[in-house]
């Protein structure tokens, strides 16, 4: 016991409810939507499922929001299914999907439960809540940037900063967001399905914050996904090939403590993260099929290819281009269409394309013959996760 | 899982260290300087450096969150903690926003358990703010979704939904303010006795209780904890790696989080539903643990709210439905009675830290080290914390691996 090596568990079912700018249904619905398709897509029944983990904070949290209308987790799901036999559940508020899924595998490997059902629904609020500035004041976290205009966390200034360091141009930047809406266009779960999109459309869109175009920034959506948990072991018996978690790790702090996103420290909780990862696993870089990156802002893809050794320092930017990351590529990158294309979900479609990957279910955007899928979810320094898929158990 | 027999985990993990902050009701030091106190508290009383803490877990929420809130000044979230201890070796985390600080030890022990970690951290950080809380108050003119169906009729917040369940209780088995009393007085008696309790050397009686103001009956101030400032810090790590740092470290026999409200019934809920839940926490609680209640020397129940320890005495099964409000009479839960309760003061008596003092009482009664509230020849100890449909937690500790 202790030091087990990440080899215990596996995923073995994955589910979208409908996804939509307007929400389809409400939030319970469609929360119950995908952990009713999860758990079928695992060849389960809803009985078989005895825990439940969720990441259910709602992108703005205001006073007075409600479960099952403004947001949906664990506790919920559980009672809408009016589960019994429920072993355990989870509720975390930090760290996104990924940090849901690593506490599940501690309740699958101390034996509390069987299967876990990680669940992430997000409401896409009708009003337009975000990082504004509401207050005469603003908070202390907020104190040295505020007056300067810099609303909430300040996401423009970590890729503006890269740019000027190491030449990357916005162009380079187009041709990746133009691929991942390529990828988008062929992924019927994807928020862009069907909608074609040029690099022109990218580099004509109107400035939010400068260097940030309306399509460097996922966009909110109202929907859920879910997936089913179990060990290697109960894996092996199910409808699907499992996706094995060969390494985990659910880290990303700001070790600088300036509260406003730097490159600098943002590269330095990656690369702890990266590091963890890949100790936890004996595989490296070389040996990736595709990667599934957390792409809220579209500057953090060049952030993981560079924390996680795909390439040097400075060199994403160029790495990217030549059509390397494309399905047919060399390292085939957000084959869903990541966040930019799916919408966000906060991680979910990482991981879930990554299993779906593993498990050759991708049709026109599968990647031939893809055994390893590096996932990635969160922004570095406020929570983030890295998850190493393999179709095959590593380190027995 | 009730029927599944007794957990994989159980005796394999042990809490070596306890700590707490200087706790007060407004105190003079920040937030984050005393939970940095707390934690190099419990690692000292874990004889194990700082640097060596490699996992993390917490419940992050305010008694009211609000916007703009900072970490380190209105709460303390493992962000702040990481980087002001200088935790390089860091492998693991949690923040939690359901069930508490005992959740929070419960990711702890899977952690641990499943190698995540080698020696986990588990604080909970409380700030009391200056000036009244508002989450009883109702602040806007409009009540929509749920509310719609409580506000007009009175029912703003927990304070009001915890009354409604308590009634409930009083009106069907007969309870009174008075068998309440006998509770909230020996609370008090424990926390006089602790020099960590926000009420040390403050006993009250009965008459002080029943002439506390009422808040929305029958719930009166004495009913609820006391908002203070403090942090409370465990260190858990494998049974086998504890033997190197301690002599006498408390091995963890079984641990259940559950709690879910499958009546949907707002607010606090119907008794009967809360009844329902604390029934299947106890359930996988005994069975996980192969202990039964005849076997806990000292129990640390949660009581933010005076009442919910009826629920927990009677759905963890220490006496029959109903009667609960009879079982604490008679110097049964005194520190010498029958079944010790609630010994640092609980949280009406030692303060709002969410379980951590829960927590820390039962891991301190099995090391012998409570002084005049020691309970004697302590092998088992019950801890737990959370309300029973919004997410609960519960532990059951021990001096020596179980049998």
């Amino acid at each position: 016991m202790g030091a087990k090596g990440a080899d215990g568990c596996a995923i073995v079912g994955t589910a979208y409810s409908r996804i939509g700018r307007q929400p389809a249904a409400g939030m319970a619905a469609l929360a119950v939507e995908a952990c009713r398709e999860a758990v079928a897509d695992a060849g389960l029944r809803m009985d078989d499922i005895d825990g439940f983990a969720a990441f259910h904070r709602p992108s703005e949290s205001m006073p007075g929001q409600i479960e099952g209308i403004d947001f949906a987790g664990a506790q919920l799901a559980v009672r809408l299914f009016g589960l019994r036999d429920v072993a355990w559940f989870c509720s975390v508020d930090r760290g996104l999907f990924v940090a849901a899924v690593v506490e599940a595998m501690g309740a699958i490997r101390t034996g509390t439960c069987k299967y876990v059902v990680v669940l992430r629904a997000l409401n896409n609020p009708t009003s337009n809540p975000w990082a504004r500035f509401v207050d005469e004041t603003t908070p202390i976290s907020a104190a040295h940037s505020a007056p300067y205009g810099l609303p909430a966390l300040g996401a423009p200034l970590p890729y503006s900063q890269y740019i000027s360091r190491y030449g990357a141009e916005r162009h380079a930047m187009a041709s990746v967001v133009a691929e991942l809406r390529r990828n988008a266009a062929a992924n019927p779960n994807a928020l862009f399905y069907q909608h074609s999109f040029r690099e022109d459309d990218y580099l004509s869109a109107p400035m939010i914050m400068d260097p940030l175009c309306v399509h460097d920034i996922d966009s909110p959506v109202s929907g859920a996904a879910a997936l089913v948990l179990t060990s290697a072991e109960r894996a092996r018996d199910l409808q699907w090939p499992p996706a094995y978690v060969a390494a985990h790790a659910s880290l990303g702090f700001d070790f600088s403590g300036r509260g406003v996103l730097t490159w600098d420290s943002m590269m330095e909780s990656a690369r702890h993260l990266a590091a963890t990862v890949w100790k936890g696993s004996g595989i490296g870089p070389n040996a990736v099929d595709t990667v599934q990156l957390y792409d809220s802002y579209s500057y953090l893809l060049y952030m993981w290819l560079e924390a996680f050794g795909f390439c040097d320092a400075g060199e994403a930017h160029r790495f990217v281009g030549d059509g390397r990351t494309s399905v047919n590529g060399a390292l085939p990158m957000n084959t869903s269409g990541g966040s930019l294309g799916m919408g966000r979900l906060h991680g979910a479609a990482q991981v879930i394309e990554g299993v779906l990957q593993l498990q050759n279910r991708c049709d026109l955007r599968q990647v031939k013959g893809a055994s390893v899928a590096l996932v990635t979810v969160g922004v570095p320094t406020l929570g983030a996760g890295g998850l190493l898929l393999t179709s095959e158990p590593v380190g027995g | 899982m009730g029927m599944r027999g007794t957990q994989v985990s159980r005796n394999q993990l042990a809490v070596i260290g306890t700590g707490y902050s200087p706790i007060a009701r407004r105190s003079q030091l920040g937030l984050g300087a005393l939970a940095v106190n707390a934690v190099q508290r419990a690692a000292e009383d874990a004889n194990l450096k700082i640097e060596d803490i490699d996992g993390i877990c917490t419940y992050t929420r305010p008694a009211e969150a609000m916007p703009g809130f900072t970490d380190g000044v209105d709460f303390v979230g493992v962000d702040f903690l990481v980087r002001t201890l200088g935790l390089a070796g860091i492998r693991w985390y949690a923040s939690l926003d359901r069930a508490v600080t005992v959740a929070a030890f419960v990711h702890a022990l899977h952690a641990v358990y499943a190698g995540e970690c080698d020696y986990a951290l588990v604080y909970r950080a409380m700030h009391n703010p200056t000036g009244a809380l508002t989450a009883n108050r109702f602040t806007v003119d409009f009540a929509d979704h749920g509310r719609q169906f409580q506000a007009p009729y009175g029912l703003g917040a927990q304070l009001m939904g915890a009354a409604l369940t308590y009634s409930e209780y009083m009106g069907r088995y007969g309870a009174s303010r008075e068998d309440m009393g006998a509770f909230i007085v020996n609370n008090r008696h424990n926390a006089a006795m602790n020099p960590d309790a926000v009420f040390y050397q403050k006993p009250i009686t009965l008459d002080d209780y029943m002439n506390s103001r009422i808040l929305s009956w029958p719930m009166a101030l004495l009913d609820c904890d006391m908002p203070v400032d403090g942090v409370s810090a465990l260190i858990v790590t494998t049974a086998e790696r504890a033997k190197n740092h301690v002599k006498n470290p408390v091995y963890v026999a079984g641990h259940v989080t559950l709690g879910f409200d499958y009546l949907h019934a707002q607010g606090f809920g119907s008794w009967e539903t809360n009844m329902t839940s604390v029934g299947l926490i106890g359930r996988a609680l005994w069975s996980r643990s192969g202990l039964k209640p005849s076997d806990v020397d000292m129990a640390s129940l949660y009581d933010g709210f005076s009442y919910l320890m009826y629920m927990w005495l009677e759905g963890l099964g220490f006496c029959g439905e109903g009667e609960a409000h009879e079982f604490i009479r008679d110097g049964r839960i005194a520190i010498d009675g029958e079944l010790p309760l609630n010994t640092s003061g609980g949280s009406l008596g030692a303060g709002r830290l969410h379980g951590g003092p829960q927590l820390i009482e039962a891991v301190r009664q099995i090391q012998g080290r409570c002084g005049p509230r020691q309970v004697k020849d302590v092998k088992v100890t019950l801890a737990n914390a959370g309300a029973p449909t919004g997410g609960c937690s519960a532990v059951l500790f021990t001096n020596e691996p179980v049998a």
